[in-house]
């Protein structure tokens, strides 16, 4: 029985995630904390509130787990930078200066960091993080695990065949040829932020129509083994990560979208810009396929378990589950870096020889709300304050009056989607609402969709009987009878990226009590946040969030606050 | 913006936080304002105004304590309020009045943001001799950070040009990776 701390840092999305006697104890994004969005930094924050919530002190654990290997990353970098001579000149400072001054002592930086001894720090592969993020969170006796990301160390794709406690890479595939990397050029080519800007060419593509999938397909070939590889002269990634395509790219393509906001997808320009993403969306979604036939191949599983940041392409998932090749599947709910933190950690349990996790079913694995400190903040502040007797009744009327309240509920979330512990909650039906948040709640472009949240038993939807349902981490069908009732959270496409919540969830008490009075127990529910914020984490976020933006009510709890009349 | 916030997470008296929290809710719709304008501007001149650059962090109230990271804002908003006098003053005088406007606003904020940092520092520190005292102690920090920031920089020059002539000296190893470590491609076995 041990104490393993699982850490991820320094490329993006830094974690910490704290595993005791094999089960998950707090799992914790430094971002939700520091309040930079995406920050890399070693989470000192996330990592001090883990121990704090295992009540357990750093001496007291019995290993901290990185989740990737530091020297063999540097190996790569510095074999890329001296394969890529001499195109790789302005990036040979800043990642040498990277490597030497940070990464490569990590492990040193952790045992000072939880005051372990050296000697109790260790490593697994960037990969192996991944797949064990999702295969042992998934409770599945045995399956399939792909892991799809940017790259790792030298690795960007792996098949794993997990059976019981034992995980296996069966195959892999190396850097430069990389789907996330793959991705990410073209999400930089149509003027969004790389590591951010993915969910929005995903939402972006819907309003395409893909007849640039021959021109994407030269960027990438895949061959009928299901592996693939990148026509490198098309892209810099392997050069020079800030602009991580080749002009050769624009040749091809046309020229690249500046990075500014104002999306006008009625102009001829903006549309091509969707066409592409239509296409790139297919194409990605083409790959994914023929990995996924692969995995099924190579292991003869009938689950599947994905990690890795292309797992967070909903679309795809959907598009996988809908094969048929699966008859369960499974995502981690934060698969990209951030999950590689609780993969460490439940390797080092296995490791320690501790029993598995119990399956996730919550992702509610955050810091406690504190709903004293936000009334005090909120009395100073002369925001009007009520405690409510029946929040859930309170709130559903609000709701159903066309109000956008924001829910605080006990510990937040595990991964980047908002599942009722730190939401914004509106009408499913109301596209004016929808409109109304976009512009200005939250600030984004007009074609991001919002999510609905539903209980299980819904029957508006097809297909969310999946594993992955529960964290959003796939889209299903709205059947035609319920678009309009759902129209404000029904995707262009007809799709939606649909919550099922199961008794006992943040948003049950909402939910059944908006079918006790007779409405269909569905809620928009998009993620508490403002424009280029990480989700609302404490007490201050919140009463924070709601004195910068247009909302109409704040419920911490049984708390409601609003602004002054 | 994130300094206040994390004032406001880090004070345990409710008043001062709620106090910070109400000045980062300033400085965050500040920042929506010259969003707004610097996207006028380029509409005008028929170009792209750059995505907001993000809020940086410094975490001062923890590097400072909460006297001096007060006194730090007091001075800071000092700074800038003189700051947006200029601007104000220039656009009046470019016969841009909008845009005039918009700085006036936000001298307005400035100057509150000012008197109420530097009369909870008088409060915080006992008297108004310990304040100016700690206004002193935090000038002598900026300035000590301004020669660190220099410093930096100039090491950085340094840096960009001993990398520089070391990069030269790995053309030959080039060569031999190329012909040891070629790009592979397809399924590889594990640890390949």
């Amino acid at each position: 029985m041990a104490a393993v701390l699982g850490v991820s840092a320094y490329y993006h999305d830094a974690a910490a995630a704290l595993v005791v006697d094999g089960q998950v104890v707090a799992a914790i994004q430094e971002e939700r904390l520091s309040r930079i969005k995406n920050d890399p930094s070693l989470p000192v924050r996330a990592i001090e509130a883990c121990l704090r919530l295992g009540g357990i002190e750093g001496p007291e654990l019995d290993a901290v787990v990185f989740y990737e290997h530091p020297y063999a990353k540097l190996e790569r970098v510095m074999v890329e930078l001296v394969r890529g001579f001499p195109f790789t000149l302005r990036q040979f400072p800043r990642a040498l200066a990277g490597q030497m001054g940070t990464k490569l002592w990590v492990l040193d930086q952790l045992a000072a960091c939880c005051s372990v001894p050296r000697d109790r720090v260790r490593f697994c592969q960037h990969h192996e993080s991944h797949a064990a993020s999702a295969f042992y969170a998934s409770g599945y006796d045995a399956a399939a695990v792909l892991t799809v990301d940017g790259v790792g160390e030298q690795v960007t794709t792996a098949i794993w065949h997990g059976e019981g406690r034992a995980l296996r890479c069966v195959s892999e595939i190396h850097y430069p040829h990389s789907l996330g990397l793959f991705y990410a050029a073209l999400t930089a080519y149509l003027g969004f932020p790389v590591n951010s800007g993915e969910h929005e060419v995903m939402g972006l593509a819907s309003y395409g129509e893909p007849r640039f999938v021959e021109e994407v397909e030269r960027l990438i070939s895949v061959e009928s083994d299901g592996s693939f590889a990148l026509s490198l002269p098309h892209f810099a990634h392997h050069r020079d990560p800030r602009l991580p395509f080749a002009s050769s790219l624009e040749r091809l393509l046309g020229p690249r979208r500046a990075r500014r906001g104002g999306w006008d997808l009625a102009s001829e320009g903006d549309r091509r810009y969707a066409d592409v993403a239509a296409s790139l969306q297919a194409v990605t979604e083409r790959v994914l396929l023929g990995l996924s036939a692969r995995a099924a191949e190579e292991t003869g599983e009938a689950a599947l378990c994905l990690a890795g940041g292309v797992a967070l392409n909903a679309v795809a998932n959907g598009r996988m589950w809908e094969q048929g090749t699966w008859s369960r599947m499974f995502v981690q709910p934060a698969a990209g870096d951030a999950g590689g933190a609780l993969g460490a950690a439940l390797v080092g349990a296995r490791e320690e020889g501790d029993p598995p996790p119990a399956p996730m079913r919550d992702v509610a694995l955050g810091v406690p709300l504190d709903v004293g400190r936000g009334v005090a903040l909120a009395e100073q502040l002369g925001l009007r304050v009520e405690r409510v007797e029946d929040p859930a009744q309170v709130m559903a009327q609000k709701i159903l009056e066309g109000q956008v309240v924001a829910q605080c509920v006990g510990r937040f979330e595990w991964g980047p989607r908002a599942l009722g512990q730190r939401s914004l909650l509106a009408a499913p039906s109301d596209v004016a609402l929808r409109e109304r948040i976009n512009r200005s709640v939250k600030y984004r472009e007009p074609f991001r969709p919002f999510a609905p949240a539903t209980l299980r038993s819904t029957t508006m939807f097809d297909g969310v009987d999946n594993d992955m349902t529960p964290f959003m981490t796939t889209v299903c069908p709205v059947r035609a009878e319920a678009r309009e009732a759902l129209a404000a959270v029904t995707h262009v496409d007809g799709t939606a990226r649909v919550q099922t919540v199961r008794p006992g969830g943040a948003l049950e008490p909402l939910l059944s009590t908006l079918e006790g009075m007779g409405h269909a127990p569905v809620v928009l529910n998009t993620s508490l946040n403002g424009a280029g914020e990480p989700i609302v984490a404490s007490a201050e976020d919140a009463v924070a969030f709601l004195v910068s933006h247009a909302i109409d009510g704040l419920f911490l709890e049984d708390v409601i606050l609003r602004r002054p009349s | 913006m994130l300094d206040m916030r994390l004032a406001a997470a880090r004070c345990e008296d409710a008043a001062r936080a709620a106090a910070y929290l109400r000045h980062a809710a300033d400085e965050e719709r500040h920042a929506r304002m010259l969003e707004r304008l610097a996207n006028t501007w380029a509409a005008r001149v028929g170009g792209e105004a750059e995505r907001p650059v993000a809020a940086d962090f410094e975490g001062l109230y923890d590097r400072l304590g909460e006297e001096r990271f007060l006194a730090f804002v007091h001075r800071g908003e000092g700074r800038a309020t003189r700051q947006f006098e200029a601007y104000r003053a220039h656009f009046e005088a470019r016969g841009e009045p909008r845009t005039a406007a918009v700085f006036a606003r936000l001298i307005k904020d400035e100057r509150f943001h000012e008197a109420y940092t530097g009369e909870l520092l008088e409060e915080l520190a006992g008297s108004p001799e310990a304040a100016r005292a700690a206004l002193r102690r935090v000038a002598w920090w900026e300035a000590w950070r301004r020669y660190r920031r220099a410093g930096r920089a100039l090491a950085g020059l340094l840096y960009q040009g001993s990398m520089a002539a070391l990069y030269l000296t790995l053309a030959p190893l080039m060569l031999l990776i190329r012909l040891v470590r070629p790009v592979r491609r397809g399924w590889l076995p594990p640890d390949a």
